[in-house]
């Protein structure tokens, strides 16, 4: 589900190896976190699926390979919907 | 060829209607119907899955009780909308099988029946009595808004029907 500013953070992962994701996962959002949690795996999706839901990737590497998923609607059922439908579209990746 | 159709109540057992009295007389009575159904929550006949849901929505209370659980400023477990998740989950029908329970970023406590990445149902209980839903049933959509009062409204029960058509066997689902 999208936060509150409805710009869902995600990460660029191309090329890069589980072991370089994991540690990005811990540095730049495990970190924030108010009560930090266990990392146990990502979901990994395509720009195209993405896309396919009406949304946008808009890339401001900060900090670098950083994206937002954007334009979400409004409505929180239209929400939900495209959030299952990502997931759906999406691949779990758990940590070894 | 026969086929035995199973019908059920989509009323809970332990229904008590919401409360609209106003005065301590009411509320006393809503604070013992609300013990009498925990209490029947406990029995070992009817309410097994029914204390794990209520065990798994203390457990989303004490896990997102702070702002900023998810590092991008989600909002805490939004008191209201818990309270009235506890009593969507004792009104749902003991037939129903036991859904996942979340916390969305905007606080609102979210119910999720899951099946498969395509055969998934959600209801997400907000501060007010609205419901929103979402599912996905193979190619088929649906998304919406019911109004929580009373009953858990048909629309929320037939698609959570949906997600387990190949059966719903005693709050379980039918495997293989």
């Amino acid at each position: 589900m999208p936060p509150p500013d409805l710009r869902l953070s995600v990460f660029r992962t191309d090329g890069l190896t589980l072991e370089k994701v994991w540690e990005i996962g811990n540095r730049e959002v495990i970190n924030f976190m108010a009560q930090p949690k266990e990392l146990y795996g990502v979901a990994d999706i395509k720009v195209s699926q993405v896309k396919k839901v009406n949304l946008e990737v808009d890339p401001n590497d900060n900090p670098p390979r950083h994206a937002n998923i954007i334009g979400w609607p409004p409505e929180k059922p239209r929400q939900m919907l495209i959030a299952t439908e990502l997931a759906a579209a999406a691949k779990l990746v758990l940590r070894a | 060829m026969s086929m035995l159709s199973l019908t059920y109540s989509k009323r809970s057992a332990i229904f008590f209607p919401d409360p609209r009295g106003v005065s301590d007389s009411a509320n006393a009575l809503q604070g013992q119907s609300e013990e009498l159904q925990r209490h029947f929550a406990q029995s070992i006949t009817f309410g097994e899955h029914l204390c794990e849901m209520l065990e798994n929505l203390l457990k989303a209370k004490e896990e997102y009780s702070v702002d900023n659980w998810d590092g991008y400023g989600a909002k805490a477990i939004d008191e209201f909308s818990y309270e009235k998740a506890v009593r969507f989950a004792l009104s749902l029908p003991s037939i129903i099988p036991t859904p996942e329970i979340h916390v969305d970023p905007d606080g609102e406590v979210r119910f999720e029946w899951y099946e498969g990445p395509r055969r998934v149902f959600s209801v997400s209980i907000a501060n007010n009595y609205e419901l929103s839903y979402a599912g996905l049933f193979g190619a088929n959509k649906t998304y919406g808004i019911e109004q929580f009062h009373d009953d858990i409204p048909d629309a929320i029960l037939d698609n959570i029907e949906r997600v387990f058509s190949k059966g719903i066997y005693l709050g379980t689902t039918q495997r293989g």
